[in-house]
């Protein structure tokens, strides 16, 4: 959604430290970090921030849960969701990052990997078995996706 | 001539309820308000327009005090407590200068710990390229020698266009590290984009 580019970024959480010397924010406990309609949860969240403000998140959970994200598509009111072990959101290039146990869902379409990339600006997301795309992820998973022919919404088969 | 057991309960009931109560009143009120233990007599002096510096063991100035007014009220064994009017604390800390005013300051143990109450309000400089960084709230607790601060009340702190909400914060060289606790809500303007 480009109108979120615009908005400050709001983070809530249980517990905050702010290191003047690393320039980090590690936001613990409940957190949720809000900017329009983009929105990442998880248990720990640490940000680096530069000089004019917001850079860079990246969330974890606790546990065997996951960090989620979630953001409207440009122009609709779906909305792109995904969770994995570890987020990483960077306010620059505008892409999520999803590592290990990642999985998008946007629309019909579901991608399940190692590892997914999803660029904001244009909304596409590249999944892989390992960052990077080389060489077999950890658990050697394979990449899943169910890509709904355009036009029609029911669910096919996943494909191999 | 023994009294009834039925005449005396009452009365314990009402001693042991007031107990509680006392109890509770005691253990409920903040940490800040239990301190100092012994009621304050009265004032051995007072100064009115005063300026207070400390110095370290190197010589070079610790902090500043300035104050409308001290009053200093003595105490056997270190609980003597000295009261400023509208104190105004400058300190340098990590390069950085820091300074704080609030509508009155109790000193104790020789000013090893001072806490400000009313409007307290700390703006501390930031290093080249940096925004400085204001903190609002109503108590704020400081150990000067230690580098230390904490504030149990609702707080803001700003920075540039970051803006920092918490129901409390413990401060370590003096913001060199800041702990904010309760629903805390951080509000950050985004960086600049790529030019695509």
């Amino acid at each position: 959604e480009p109108a979120d580019r615009e908005q400050p970024v709001n983070i809530e959480a249980n517990h905050v430290t702010v290191d003047d010397r690393s320039k980090t924010h590690v936001f613990e406990g409940d957190v949720i970090l809000t900017q329009g309609s983009l929105q990442i949860r998880g248990d720990k969240l640490v940000v680096t921030q530069g000089a004019d403000g917001f850079q860079q998140g990246v969330a974890t959970a606790g546990g065997n849960r996951l960090a989620t994200f979630r953001q409207r598509r440009a122009g609709t009111n779906e909305y792109v969701e995904g969770e994995a072990e570890r987020i990483e959101y960077d306010s620059r290039t505008e892409r999520a990052k999803l590592f290990n146990r990642a999985y998008v869902k946007s629309g019909g379409d579901e991608v399940r990997g190692s590892y997914i990339e999803y660029d904001a600006l244009s909304e596409n997301y590249l999944v892989s078995n390992a960052p990077g795309g080389a060489g077999p992820a950890a658990g050697g998973g394979r990449v899943r996706a169910v890509i709904q022919p355009k036009g029609s919404s029911a669910p096919a088969a996943p494909a191999q | 001539m023994a009294i009834p057991a039925h005449r005396i309960y009452p009365v314990v009931a009402l001693a042991l309820l007031a107990g509680a109560t006392l109890w509770l009143e005691r253990v409920s009120a903040p940490e800040e308000a239990r301190t100092p233990v012994v009621e304050r007599g009265k004032a051995d002096f007072s100064a009115d327009g005063t300026r207070l510096v400390s110095f370290g063991a190197d010589g070079r100035q610790r902090y500043e005090l300035l104050a409308e007014r001290i009053t200093h009220y003595p105490g056997a064994n270190g609980t003597d407590i000295t009261e400023f009017t509208r104190p105004r604390l400058t300190q340098t800390a990590e390069g950085r200068l820091l300074h704080l005013v609030a509508d009155s300051g109790e000193a104790y143990r020789e000013g090893e710990e001072i806490l400000f109450t009313g409007k307290v309000r700390v703006r501390r400089s930031g290093i080249p390229g940096e925004p400085e960084a204001v903190f609002v709230s109503d108590t704020l607790t400081v150990w000067p020698d230690d580098e230390r601060a904490r504030s149990r009340t609702p707080v803001v702190l700003t920075r540039g266009d970051t803006v920092i909400r918490a129901s409390g914060m413990q401060a370590d060289n003096i913001f060199g590290t800041l702990q904010f606790d309760g629903r805390v809500n951080a509000t950050m303007p985004r960086s600049g984009r790529n030019t695509p």
